[in-house]
């Protein structure tokens, strides 16, 4: 556990020194109970006893010498000899036994546990105790209880009751033994078996299936991901974790309620949201932005890639809004082309497109696996276009340019018929860009050192549009308009040091073409006014770059 | 390390093998250091390199090693902390008897002569300090790994939990002995308490 943020560290330092402070001065029941209710510092706490063992015992000699080291009560009454660990003891928690720590998640730690009355084994999940600091964590976490308490569904986890111990709000859940997809997806790709795309399948329409009765009881979950879905042993999949899910039952949209969304907030996990979750618009979030997400989970069974992830959560986001994902095929070759159909059609941008309920995408996905036609229906040239742009939007940008502007040129050959050799020079410079754009496409496709594609493209282009102006008949003037289009579009990747270097390469280039084209130094005062122009556009474009570089980066600290 | 192994290092080098009883004292160097650097510093309030005493208690343990009776690694480390304790009483008693270089003079100029006063009549409590049996009970494996962590930190790090923890002062005394804010040392220790949690967990 990395401890970052301020309040965080200054809960955390005064425990911690509260509890070494107990360590030495001895009172080990104290210690035990600091321990117990704050279940994420343990780890430390048993650090600071080892480091307590290791001190000198110059403050207790005297008294150790005192007892003599032959009083058999010492060893029982000795500081150390109880500063064991307690990791492997049961602990007793009000009506409950925590047996074992079973995972961690944004809000709390979850237990095995068993219920001493019912003599039964459930999940009990805490609440960390200083993320009870803010007033919105309480509400969100009863919010969350309460929403699951309504449910009865046979995959899904219900709630049996939620309170508090010694201060430690908890909520208890059915046991499930088995393990989260997230961790049964990774043992299935180490093996060398084969994917079975029907059990993949027919899991998601079991999910389906639960996601609709969620949908049927007014809740939308707004966090489905594979860590969220659990795997019993029989196979058998059950929806967990409503953490998120808006209630918008009548009863429930009173004015807290408004709060918690008019702070705006993005709630979710990047890399799983749908675009309306990422884009903060929340009033466009419905029963589809869950359809979305089980496409993300449908993609990321299939693939084994997760198919939005990318390093930082902004970038994730971006993704989410405006990328598409590779086709499923092209990473796998067997996966089947009317699953990828499904997947792909959970996955469209507008809600409208994707699958309106769970309970049509659960349809669907018995289709597949009864070996029917699907409905969801191959993407005709439009939409074709419209991923692909997203896709690869560096490439069909410049080939689109390209494609215009060489239509443009033929037609003026056709009809004006013009220098053939000066036509072909041209047409070759154009006939290169295409290429070099398919070949770097594919090294940002295929190449680990992304950066350094990004830069060598940048740097192409310059080239190859500086060499078109050298040749082009005068007057160019107005063609200069290629450079700060290069600039402006190499923000487009959100890299400051790529706007920059462009810049600076867009006007020694300028500088180059000045000295190759006199007339353009006919009034020596527009080409310098043209450099610095140059200069500030590259400046206002990294600038804007750096503003949302750092909202991602304060958005990366807020995260839960 | 398993204690298994541990403990087969010491049959090994009480019966002579020269490798096993090198790497057996290699493996508590740490250990040593860290806790003659907790007495001397402790006692003499003031950062001070105890890699001389470090290498005098090896070089004991090595010449003396037929002398040790013991199987476990808890009668081990406690032989050793044993040689310690007695360099580290000689060292203290030296220091207090040479007046030319009396650290608690040159010190009271700095600390405004809080401790000036009793330093002269200080004792050296450890003194025949022999292991508790508490202490022998324990596993101490988990020692070994903690003071090796301990010694990986940066030297900031480290200071922080020579003072805090194994000097046992409060925080008000660690800021004053480092010069920072209570705050920025409480800080400090934080982060220093999970650089050890990462290190310990990548073991």
């Amino acid at each position: 556990m990395s401890i970052e943020e301020n309040d965080q560290s200054e809960f955390a330092i005064e425990v911690l020194n509260k509890y070494l402070n107990y360590l030495q001065a001895n009172d080990q029941e104290s210690c035990h109970e600091l321990q117990m209710v704050n279940p994420e510092l343990k780890k430390i706490m048993t650090y600071l006893d080892s480091l307590e063992r290791l001190a000198p015992e110059i403050d207790h000699s005297d008294l150790v010498h005192s007892l003599g080291p032959e009083d058999p009560t010492q060893i029982l009454s000795s500081s150390s000899a109880s500063r064991q660990p307690l990791s492997h003891q049961k602990i007793d928690f009000g009506n409950y036994e925590l047996l074992e720590e079973i995972g961690r998640g944004g809000m709390g730690v979850v237990y095995r546990a068993r219920q001493k009355d019912l003599n039964r084994i459930v999940a009990l999940k805490t609440i960390l105790s200083n993320q009870f600091a803010s007033e919105e964590e309480v509400r969100r976490f009863y919010l969350k209880a309460q929403a699951a308490g309504r449910l009865q569904h046979s995959n899904i986890v219900s709630i049996h009751e939620v309170g508090q111990y010694l201060g430690q709000h908890y909520f208890t859940m059915d046991y499930i033994s088995g393990s989260s997809l997230a961790n049964a997806k990774k043992r299935t790709n180490s093996g060398t078996a084969p994917v079975d795309f029907y059990q993949i399948a027919s899991l998601m329409q079991k999910v389906s299936q639960a996601v609709e009765y969620l949908h049927s009881r007014g809740i939308i979950h707004r966090d489905l991901k594979p860590s969220n879905i659990l795997i019993d042993e029989n196979g058998l999949a059950y929806v967990t974790d409503f953490g998120l899910a808006k209630i918008f039952d009548v009863r429930h949209t009173n004015l807290e309620d408004d709060v918690h969304t008019q702070s705006g907030m993005i709630v979710g996990t990047p890399g799983y949201m749908s675009p309306e979750q990422a884009a903060g618009q929340l009033a466009d979030i419905s029963a589809r932005s869950d359809i979305f997400s089980l496409g993300t989970i449908l993609y990321e069974l299939m693939t084994g890639i997760s198919p939005f992830k990318q390093n930082s959560p902004l970038d994730s986001l971006v993704y989410v809004i405006e990328g598409e994902p590779p086709l499923p095929h092209t990473l796998d070759a067997s996966i089947p082309s009317q699953l990828e159909l499904i997947c792909l059609k959970c996955l469209e941008k507008d809600p409208d497109l994707r699958y309106q309920t769970a309970s049509e995408l659960a349809n669907d996905l018995e289709r597949f696996i009864a070996g029917e036609a699907v409905q969801a229906q191959p993407a005709g040239f439009r939409q074709k276009f419209q991923r692909w742009f997203r896709r690869q939007p560096a490439l069909a940008s410049r080939l689109s340019a390209i494609f215009l502007s060489t239509g443009i040129i033929q037609t003026v050959y056709s009809t004006q018929g013009v220098d053939l050799n000066y036509h072909l020079k041209i047409m070759t410079i154009f006939c290169l860009w295409s290429i070099l754009s398919l070949f770097f496409q594919w090294g940002l496709d295929h190449l680990k050192n992304k950066g350094k594609v990004r830069f060598c493209w940048s740097a192409a282009d310059v080239s190859l549009l500086t060499g078109l102006l050298v040749l082009a008949e005068s007057p160019i003037g107005i063609l200069l308009i290629g450079y700060p289009m290069l600039i402006v579009a190499s923000g487009l990747f959100f890299y400051v040091r790529l706007v920059f270097f462009t810049t600076v390469l867009s006007m020694l280039a300028f500088s180059i073409l000045i000295m190759l084209r006199p007339e353009l130094v006919e009034l020596w005062q527009y080409p310098v006014i043209y450099g610095m122009v140059l200069a500030i556009l590259g400046m206002i474009t990294a600038y804007q770059i750096f503003r949302v570089r750092v909202l991602s980066r304060y958005y990366e600290l807020r995260r839960p | 390390m398993s204690q298994s192994h541990f403990e087969e290092l010491i049959h090994l080098a009480r019966s002579g093998d020269r490798t096993a009883e090198n790497e057996l004292l290699q493996k508590c160097r740490a250990y040593i250091s860290l806790i003659a650097r907790a007495q001397i510093e402790g006692w003499m309030r003031t950062k001070f390199d105890a890699s001389d005493l470090v290498q005098q208690t090896l070089l004991e343990a090595h010449q003396g090693i037929d002398n040790f009776k013991g199987e476990t690694e808890a009668e081990w480390l406690g032989w050793l902390r044993g040689i310690l304790n007695h360099n580290t009483l000689d060292f203290a008693r030296r220091y207090q008897g040479a007046a030319k270089r009396d650290v608690s003079r040159e010190f009271s100029i700095d600390q405004g002569g809080c401790i000036s006063g009793n330093s002269g009549q200080r004792q050296w409590e450890l003194k025949d300090q022999t292991e508790t049996p508490s202490r022998i009970l324990l596993n101490r494996e988990q020692e070994i790994l903690m003071a090796e962590a301990v010694a990986q930190l940066p030297a900031d790090y480290q200071e922080v939990i020579m003072l805090r923890n194994l000097q046992r002062l409060s925080f008000k005394e660690v800021a004053e002995r480092m010069n920072r804010s209570p705050g920025a040392a409480q800080m400090l220790w934080l982060r220093a308490l999970n650089r050890l949690q990462e290190f310990l967990e990548s073991v």
